[in-house]
């Protein structure tokens, strides 16, 4: 075993990369609940890729109707449910899978804004997040389409004829997109290819960078603090830190037990979500010559599809909205910069901040709740009232993080045990 | 044992329902009539057996279920034999999937639009709203078909189970406040009640109210005018049992799906103990 091990290491730093990145990585041995959830983000990526390898290997994209009057595509996604042995099962882990990347993603980014993870000198590894995150949308996006329900189409309809309303070039843009002047054929296999293909290479190779560039700027903490500044002269390494693996991956595992008992819970008890998660809607085949009454993105979209709707038409055009929904989600890029806090933890800012913060996540959970449901006028109001607290919360950071009061941040971890 | 399992199942089957608050299969259908909850009988196979005999017989002229085949419903219980003998008409392998034999074409000629495929329309629509359309149908002679239904209005498909239901007569009973054409100010109240009688001609009676009510509202109940070959209840139960088996239908392993569930949590359960008490035995040396 040994011998072989030095045989790979004369070729392969091995040892030097499980050291680098596991054995001894220091981390903050101050960790707490919000820290699990970038180990829970790999793992659903993990969740998805192998689910999804099953699923690719019965899905026929394909929009031509069969003998029972059924697209092909939609026929495909049932015949997983029913025939194939488990099928039913790694679907359902799949379409769940998407959903708590979501949730996790989400949780992992409020993180952040919490302990400001996003500061310097970490701002290269938040816009790798970012773009993650991104990444990440257009994958939900496109793989919503392959089951070729009617939320599935309608919704890649109203989604991709946002392109429209871009001046000019927006018409030639959204028929490049779809490959053909309404959702078809063309789109459904382009978006499989996309979403097969393209976007989980693109996810792995931005998570590996992202995993590089933390392990280079060493992981924030509650804190708030480096604890690269207290090193100990003995061992050379943070007083405060402690090795990634063993610690960190025995309490990940605790971690993720819990995730998955979540998870399963969801995937065997309630699959549906009661519609949150698989809309009702799309258990009836895409028909493109029928409007559904309603038609919403799934949870995951609805806080910015809330911002798009609020936007009132300007001589109009739809664009301002989607100008609005596109810079709701890009300018979470420039946080590193429009924080002037001295400090980056939340434990260590001042009642401005805290509530800023507060009020921007419950109102970025009502934008989701309001996109959920149709328009009416008192939703239409308090969704853009709820637009306007969401930017707001930028805008003004710069402002309200510098005059915020802050306490002193200790000189090492907070850690009682 | 049986039935504590069973009684335990149920138990955490509601405690979970009311966790993921169904609210989108909310009680109201769109057209705004209050629905009728379905009763849940998927773990009884006799109910589950006369439920596919139903649907063979009185749906299958015009609907398919494509993605099930004829001997999934041996899972239910149905012999090979019976299976042949009794729920096969057009098919003559069992491995076939029920298709109707009408053709997309003559559905759009007599009914204006191909009946759409059930196999999964319990889960589009939902168990309930199934279970209120069955037994919201009542005459109307300005339809073609003679047909409306209270929870789809101005629906293609005529009443295909009245032979079994009878006659009946809808009454609408709507108390609203009248707006002054031009200030959109509520000037008073007027109730209206419109009949549809078990011939479907329609009557509709207005009267002014004294006091302008706050809300519109919106009542309907329906009266048995002669009888069918079941008595109200029985036809109730028949549209359960029908409705029982779109659901299972829909998601032929949903009961697999839970029983399997409670094993893989149970697991984790205790994978979460040994889990913790490994991370408690690493910790203990970081001070």
């Amino acid at each position: 075993m040994n011998k072989l091990l030095t045989w790979i290491d004369e070729r392969f730093p091995l040892i030097e990369t499980w050291k680098a990145h596991l054995a001894e990585y220091y981390a903050p041995k101050n960790f707490n609940f919000w820290y699990y959830f970038g180990s829970l983000a790999l793992l659903v990526l993990v969740i998805q890729i192998l689910s999804g390898i099953f699923l690719t290997m019965h899905y026929k994209p394909d929009a031509s109707l069969n003998d029972a009057g059924i697209p092909v595509a939609f026929a495909s996604v049932e015949y997983i449910m029913r025939e194939v042995p488990w099928g039913w099962l790694i679907r359902y882990i799949h379409s769940t899978g998407a959903s708590f990347f979501f949730i996790v993603v989400y949780l992992h980014m409020f993180r952040a804004l919490m302990y400001g993870s996003h500061r310097k000198p970490r701002e290269l590894l938040w816009i790798i997040g970012m773009v993650i995150y991104l990444a990440l949308m257009a994958e939900a996006f496109m793989g919503y389409l392959l089951p070729w329900g009617q939320m599935s189409f309608w919704g890649a309809q109203v989604i991709v004829n946002l392109f429209d309303a871009i001046p000019v070039i927006g018409p030639d843009l959204s028929v490049w997109i779809r490959g053909d002047y309404v959702i078809g054929d063309a789109t459904l296999n382009r978006f499989f290819s996309f979403h097969v293909i393209l976007l989980p290479l693109l996810l792995a190779g931005l998570v590996f960078v992202h995993i590089v560039a933390l392990h280079k700027v060493g992981s924030n903490n509650p804190d708030g603090i480096e604890i690269k500044k207290n090193i100990d002269p003995k061992t050379g390494h943070a007083v405060d830190g402690i090795p990634f693996h063993p610690y960190y991956t025995v309490k990940d595992i605790v971690g993720t037990v819990v995730f998955l008992a979540l998870f399963c819970a969801v995937i065997f008890f309630m699959p549906t979500l009661g519609g949150y998660f698989l809309e009702h809607n799309n258990f009836v085949p895409a028909d493109p010559l029928k409007t559904p009454d309603h038609i919403a993105p799934v949870w995951y979209f609805t806080p910015f599809y809330s911002i798009l709707r609020a936007v009132p038409p300007i001589l109009g055009s739809q664009f301002p909205g989607v100008l609005l929904m596109g810079v709701s989600v890009v300018i979470f890029v420039f946080l590193p910069w429009l924080d002037r806090s001295k400090v980056k933890s939340i434990r260590y800012r001042g009642s401005l901040y805290k509530w800023a913060l507060g009020i921007f996540a419950v109102n970025f959970i009502l934008l989701g709740y309001l996109g959920v449901k149709p328009v009416s006028d008192l939703y239409q109001l308090l969704a853009r009232i709820g637009t306007v607290i969401y930017f707001l919360f930028f805008i003004l950071m710069p402002w309200y993080t510098k005059i915020d009061k802050t306490k002193p941040e200790p000189g090492r971890v907070t850690w009682n045990h | 044992m049986e039935s504590l399992r069973q009684s335990l199942k149920t138990a955490m089957r509601s405690v979970l329902t009311a966790l993921a608050f169904s609210a989108p299969v909310a009680a109201i259908a769109a057209s705004g009539v209050q629905l009728d909850r379905a009763p849940s009988l998927l773990h009884d196979r006799v109910a589950l057996q006369r439920g596919a005999a139903l649907f063979v017989n009185h749906c299958m002229g015009c609907h398919g279920a494509s993605f099930l085949r004829y001997n999934k419903l041996q899972e239910l219980g149905i012999s090979e034999a019976v299976l042949k003998e009794n729920l096969m008409f057009s098919a003559t392998k069992t491995g076939e999937r029920m298709l109707t034999t009408m053709s997309a074409a003559a559905g759009r000629q007599w009914f204006g639009a191909t009946p759409p495929d059930l196999s999964l329309v319990a889960r589009s629509r939902g168990e309930d709203w199934l279970y209120t359309y069955l037994r919201g149908f009542y005459r109307d002679s300005t339809r073609p078909t003679g047909w409306n239904n209270t929870v789809f209005p101005n629906v293609g498909m005529p009443h295909v189970l009245y032979q079994y239901q009878g006659g009946r007569e809808l009454t609408i009973d709507e108390e609203k406040p009248v707006l002054d054409e031009k200030t959109q100010k509520v000037i008073g109240g007027e109730k209206v009640v419109t009949v549809f009688d078990e011939n479907g001609e329609k009557t509709v009676k207005t009267e002014k109210l004294a006091e302008a009510p706050a809300h519109a509202s919106h009542h309907q109940h329906f009266a048995a005018k002669s009888a069918g070959s079941k008595s109200a209840l029985e036809y109730d139960q028949m549209s359960a049992d029908l409705v029982n088996f779109l659901s299972w239908a829909g998601e032929p392993a949903q009961d697999k799906r839970f029983r399997t569930g409670v094993w893989v949590l149970g697991y984790l359960v205790i994978l979460f103990a040994l889990a913790y008490a490994m991370k408690r035995a690493f910790w203990k040396d970081i001070h």
